[in-house]
């Protein structure tokens, strides 16, 4: 019988879309590393189910009901959680959590190899100046101790690997980047965006979604082939995800060792060298506890679950900020306006990204009565017969009227900062633990005065945009999301320059342990307005060229 | 215990029973120094596509044979058509009530309607697996009603008038709402309206957001 290896160069907790990377730069610069998934395998080919058409789901697209609701009633509330896709979310039996009554909050949670980079948005945006400057600006909380120019190299670095389809826009508040050809919009909102143009300039401009999908060959990877529900997987490979990039890039160099079905119950560390030794794994499906040891650990599990880590673990939390200052990106469900003509055109094929309106909130010269801002995503469609379901009438006529597509109809989806602050903070559960008889976290997070007037702005400023449309018949949804609901929770475990205000330093180093590195969602000291993935990528990668270099000259 | 090699990389197996056909011109694209794995995959299910579109063609033209069949016997003895595949909930009666009421509600024109579809299979899953005790009850016993009315036994015209009457009333939690939807639902996702009445099957492996419509 072979030797079960336990001493690794480094272990990289998760493979998700941190994970991943942090898995392949590490390999790549020389580490033997151990990736530990709590999750299953999972076979891109076998698992991409995105070509399954809906005669061959047993609910039609609607979804197995009863097993949903009574496994997974908070996962279901992702957006692109269906009936295919829920295998890539948790069970919530298995994976409690627990909120005060009037505090909900919707944490999404993905364990298997990939975790939820393959179920993501796949929207990617840069940062600015604006964003890493704002918390120094406003006085809120601590500043961020990196700028763009530290980052910037790496947004290269992450947007060559990944492949990024968008359209360079020059604006200094979202700055271009290594771009594929961009996604093409269809006929309306082409004439919207003529509409906006006139109407705001460049103040408020649409433009295509900046999408880690594929529009040209990439590595072995095919250019997306519209298809629609990228949830599902993709056999082609054409959207980044770990499965159907880093992991493989990783595995490639020989020195990856990949272990799914291994939840890591806690961080082990040495007092005496202050520095942290290894994990001890429940291994999911036997319940065997096992230890394995290295030189450094990323922690890449995912913002919440890297938080409960270290609470669990009583480590790295000297500051006391680990667990707090949780974000997420308040969201509009929809501000959508009818427009006339094209009934003699329509949209062939399923893009996977809609377009992309940048803030224009306190940008410039513009000054609104509340911090910060929001952008909008936007698309144009036509209706369809599943929107016209209820409509009244049997037979032919009614058939017809069903099988013929309806008016076009443009919408914007508002997404806006959150501040951070401390007291949206999760805590280990006193008394509830998961299955594997790990302590649960209790989250306490909600929205503040300055989300909730985003969120009102959000819906006059997209009527608007319809208005310089020339839309008509404009509806509006004006609740405002639960929290966690834009799975883009964060800052558990901010960085900062300061050790007694922050548990990370500015590369992503917990100021505790010095082998010791977080790089996923918790690290965020400000949340944007954009989608934070492409950061998270960043930030890993700049952090595994820190760590191996730390190795190097022998600090680790 | 063993770590467990990587597993995420094995690829192949299941392209055919998965139906994933991939065109030439993507495939070439597949080319690469990080895909041999799926680039040799690709390369086979290229070698496989006109087997399994025989395989596709062969079995739709058969259903349409069976359907067509069923239909020249819509009345008093349709659940004919649907012998060989078992139903949960729906007693015959009721099946071949749920069969006749989807097809005057979608009826086959130019193009099939809701009892070419099998709606009726998918009614009887919803029922089976999907609605509370309480819905099942509700949209059976909106059956016996129609049962009740002689539906079975009155013309096309005099069905779809009593079906027009339901409608006129009905809320989406009315039984005559739960049935509409679940044939509206049942057809429109079924393979003979994804194919010729949407036209979004075979997929069109491209985007185009200009096209000319109707096709």
């Amino acid at each position: 019988m072979r030797r079960i290896r336990t001493d690794f160069d480094a272990i990289v907790v998760g493979s998700g879309i941190t994970g991943g990377w942090a898995a392949k730069e590490l390999t790549q610069r020389g580490l033997h590393t151990l990736v530990l998934e709590a999750g299953r395998p999972i076979d891109p080919e076998g698992d991409a189910v995105e070509h399954v058409p809906p005669w061959d789901m047993p609910f039609r697209g609607l979804g197995d009901r009863v097993a949903i609701e009574s496994r997974q009633p908070v996962q279901r509330h992702s957006l692109s959680f269906d009936e295919l896709s829920r295998r890539f979310w948790t069970d919530d039996v298995d994976n409690p959590y627990t909120t005060p009554v009037d505090k909900p909050f919707h944490w999404f949670r993905a364990r298997q190899v990939g975790g939820k980079s393959i179920i993501w948005g796949r929207h990617v945006y840069r940062w600015s100046d604006l964003d890493f400057e704002a918390n120094l600006r406003d006085g809120i909380a601590v500043d961020w101790p990196i700028r763009y120019a530290d980052l910037a190299p790496w947004y290269d670095y992450v947007e060559r690997f990944i492949g990024v389809s968008g359209r360079a826009e020059g604006l200094a508040h979202l700055p271009d980047g290594q771009f594929q050809q961009p996604m093409a919009m269809n006929c309306v909102e082409e004439y919207v965006r003529d509409r906006m143009q006139e109407r705001f300039g460049r103040e408020r401009v649409l433009t295509s979604g900046r999408l880690a999908n594929l529009t040209e060959p990439l590595n072995g990877r095919a250019p997306c082939h519209y298809c629609g529900p990228c949830q599902r997987g993709c056999v082609t490979r054409s959207y980044f995800s770990s499965v159907n990039a880093t992991l493989p890039a990783a595995a490639k160099t020989g020195r990856l060792t990949l272990r799914p079905y291994s939840i890591v119950e806690r961080l082990q560390h040495d007092d005496t060298t202050g520095r942290v030794t290894g994990v001890r794994v429940i291994d999911a499906r036997t319940k065997a506890a096992i230890e394995y040891r290295a030189r450094v650990v990323f922690l890449c599990a995912s913002a919440l679950e890297t938080a409960r880590l270290l609470l669990h673990s009583k480590i790295a939390n000297s500051s006391g900020q680990v667990g707090r200052n949780i974000m997420d990106h308040i969201k509009h469900t929809g501000v959508a306006g009818e427009i006339a003509g094209w009934t003699d055109r329509h949209v062939i094929g399923v893009r996977p990204g809609a377009l992309f309106v940048p803030r224009f909130r306190n940008v410039g010269a513009s000054r609104a009565p509340f911090l910060r801002g929001y952008s909008f995503l936007s698309a144009a469609r036509r209706s369809e017969w599943s929107d016209r379901i209820f409509e009244r009438g049997v037979g032919a006529d009614f058939k017809r009227r069903l099988s013929t597509l309806g008016p076009w109809a443009m919408s914007f989806r508002g997404y806006g900062e959150c501040l951070p602050r401390e007291e949206n903070r999760c805590t280990l559960d006193p008394v509830a633990v998961d299955a594997w008889g790990i302590p649960v976290l209790h989250i306490e997070a909600d929205w503040s005065s300055n989300e909730h007037a985003l969120h009102r702005d959000m819906a006059a400023t997209a009527a608007e945009l319809l208005e310089a449309a020339g839309a008509t018949n404009i509806h509006q949804q004006t609740t405002p999301s639960i929290m966690g609901d834009a799975n883009h929770e964060m800052g558990s475990a901010r960085m900062g320059r300061d050790p007694r205000t922050s548990v990370l330093d500015t590369f992503n180093r917990a100021h505790d342990l010095p082998n010791l590195y977080v790089t996923d969602g918790a690290c965020m000291t400000s949340s944007g307005w954009q989608n934070p993935s492409l950061t998270y990528m960043a930030l890993t990668a700049r952090a595994c060229d820190h760590a191996v270099g730390a190795m190097k000259r022998g600090e680790i | 215990m063993e770590c467990q090699p990587p597993l995420y990389c094995e690829v192949g197996r299941p392209y055919l029973r998965r139906k994933f056909r991939i065109p030439r011109r993507i495939a070439a694209d597949l080319q690469g120094t990080e895909a041999e794995d799926l680039r040799s995959c690709c390369i086979r299910t290229i070698l496989l596509m006109p087997h399994t579109r025989g395989l596709m063609d062969r079995r739709e033209t058969l259903r349409t044979t069976i359907s067509v069949v069923g239909l020249l016997t819509l009345g008093r003895h349709v659940h004919a058509l649907a012998r060989g595949a078992p139903l949960r909930i729906l007693s015959p009666r009721q099946e071949a009530i749920v069969i006749v009421a989807s097809e005057r509600i979608v009826p086959a024109t130019e193009t099939p309607g809701a009892a070419d579809a099998q709606v009726h299979l998918f009614v009887d899953t919803m029922l089976a697996e999907w609605y509370t005790p309480e819905q099942r009850q509700r949209l059976l016993a909106g059956l016996a009603e129609l049962d009740a009315q002689q539906f079975l036994d009155r013309t096309p015209t005099e069905q779809a008038a009593i079906l027009d009457r339901f409608d006129a009333e009905a809320t989406p939690d009315h039984w005559f709402g739960m049935l509409k939807y679940l044939t509206v639902w049942g057809y429109y996702t079924s393979e003979v309206a994804q194919t010729r009445e949407l036209g979004l099957w075979p997929l069109p492996w491209r985007y185009d957001g200009n096209a000319p419509y109707p096709h």
